[in-house]
């Protein structure tokens, strides 16, 4: 058999269902992966190591008794430290909260117990979730399991090590500015941010509240399909929770997509690394090749991404966090603390203004639907830059890297709309890149379908790193 | 860009402590955002309400 740890978490789900491996031995093959690559990677912030195993002998006797919950029953997940789960500390990546201990759990990490998910642990993240790079000097920089020297992308820095390397099946992030997606395409994963509103934010540490969204960090396509249906849901607790529907795992039956319009917003290759290109126009000509029309669409209003999230996300941040920046400002992370005390610069008639032309920019951006099913572009314009980067090269021009990171992902948080991204290849020194799908609000579905086709027509699933 | 008057008012309106050297990369950090910001200004609106993403979809 391969390597257990790196096999789908869909594969892994058949096995425990047909009783050819149990859960507790899929805990222990982590258990080994995680002593041999935590020291690298530096992916978890708390392990619950002693717990998940006790709780998969409960399983595996729960399963051997004909209670068969599903297909997350006995699947090793990990969360990013800013879900609470009870009785385990949750620190949302700073040492501030190195004692806090919630008396209850986020409504994703309920969902996911009762599903019969087990957990390993809670994961290094960007402190406060308030960067793309996944640097934090409390808990120590998280390692890209493809080069240790590189980022691993932010802020749900080890949910993308973590499943990367094989130290759980499944992780949990959350996307404000591309911070599932960032980490998963700089670790050759696949990573889902669902419509805004389809997974609940009870008992999530926000970081920008009209743009966060929780999303799974997994190896394979389908693989975040269960991790969403076993999430979303109507949820009272959150304000913005929505009642929407299950997405249907039929995607899996077939990689025709004849009769799927691809668009490719133009705006969205501007800028971008030479080898990057050439790995999203190879990825273009395989969607061809499945069926897909591909159309060259245009998003004009994309020049005003970075605006208006920045007028919408900095005072979101700077309100949650006030009362620490007015009274331990010295104990937050400086990067973290200037983004924070920058917030106190955007004044309340920009707030307004931003929200109000987030009505306009979503219904251009939706506009382009009415011709499309769904819309692709890189899902980062580079490869994973070093550790602490403050700037990167891109064809000879330096840029900011925390801009350019968010660059592509901003335009599906400011509109809620749904965005996978899935592993297209590598640079010539080993990097992978991520190929962006993104669809119309509530159609996980299609994005789905195609990000499947284009995953089962490439041999990129099969590679990990080899740390 | 914010005026040097400016800037040290809106830091002391907000108790943000006044450490010259973190205030130099404060003001570069405002001044970036502010900059940001005033790309907004290029639309004059008149009848947009603030957003309502759900409007007029099939909610699933």
């Amino acid at each position: 058999m391969n390597d257990l740890t790196l096999i789908s978490l869909f594969e892994q789900s058949e096995l425990i269902r047909d009783k050819a491996i149990s859960p507790t031995e899929l805990v222990d093959a982590y258990i080994g992966k995680i002593s041999e690559t935590e020291d690298t990677l530096n992916s978890f912030i708390t392990l619950t190591l002693d717990e998940a195993r006790s709780r998969s002998i409960q399983i595996t006797n729960q399963i051997n008794t004909g209670n068969y919950l599903g297909p997350l029953h006995g699947i090793p997940v990990a969360l990013k430290d800013l879900f609470d789960t009870a009785g385990i500390k949750t620190t949302s990546g700073s040492k501030i909260y190195d004692d806090r201990i919630p008396n209850a759990d986020s409504t994703v990490a309920s969902r996911l117990n009762s599903a019969g998910a087990i957990l390993l642990g809670k994961l290094n993240m960007h402190p406060f979730a308030y960067g793309p790079t996944g640097e934090n000097e409390d808990y120590g920089h998280m390692h890209n399991p493809w080069n240790p020297n590189k980022l691993t992308g932010g802020s749900s820095g080890g949910s993308g090590s973590s499943v990367s390397v094989g130290q759980c099946s499944a992780a949990l992030g959350s996307d404000t500015g591309g911070s599932v997606r960032i980490p998963a395409a700089l670790c050759g994963i696949v990573g889902f941010k669902p419509t805004y509103g389809k997974i609940s934010k009870y008992g999530v540490t926000p970081l920008s509240w009209s743009l966060d969204h929780p999303g799974p960090l997994t190896r394979t396509v389908e693989d975040s399909v269960l991790m969403i249906n076993a999430m979303s849901g109507y949820d009272s607790k959150d304000p913005c929770s929505i009642e929407t529907n299950q997405i249907p795992l039929d995607f899996m039956t077939s990689t025709d997509i004849s009769g799927i319009t691809v668009g490719i917003p133009q705006e969205f290759l501007e800028n971008i690394d030479d080898e990057m290109s050439k790995l999203i126009q190879n990825a273009i000509s395989v969607l061809k090749d499945l069926g897909a029309e591909i159309k060259t669409v245009n998003f004009p209003m994309h020049q005003y991404s970075e605006s208006i999230s920045n007028c919408i996300l900095m005072p979101e941040a700077t309100s949650y966090h006030r009362s620490i920046l007015r009274d331990i400002p010295e104990q937050i992370y400086e990067p973290v603390r200037l983004r924070l005390h920058a917030g106190m610069f955007i004044s309340a008639e920009q707030y307004v203004m931003a929200q109000r032309l987030r009505r306009l920019y979503f219904e251009q951006l939706s506009s382009l639907f009415d011709g499309v099913d769904v819309l692709v572009s890189p899902t980062e314009p580079i490869f994973a830059p070093d550790i602490l980067s403050d700037s990167v090269d891109i064809n000879g021009k330096s840029w900011n890297t925390s801009s350019v990171l968010t660059r592509l992902n901003r335009p599906y948080n400011i509109t809620g709309m749904p965005a996978i991204t899935v592993p297209c290849g590598y640079s010539s020194d080993s990097l992978p890149g991520g190929l962006q799908i993104a669809g119309k609000l509530f159609d996980e579905y299609t994005v789905a379908k195609v990000a499947y086709a284009y995953q089962e027509a490439c041999e990129w699933k099969t590679m990990h790193p080899s740390i | 860009m914010l005026s040097k008057e400016e800037f040290i008012d809106i830091c002391r309106r907000n108790n943000i402590p006044e450490d010259p050297e973190y205030l130099t990369i404060l003001e570069r950090h405002a001044n970036v955002t502010i900059e940001s910001a005033k790309l907004l200004d290029d639309f004059r609106l008149e009848q947009e309400s603030p957003a309502f993403l759900y409007r007029d979809f099939d909610k699933g």
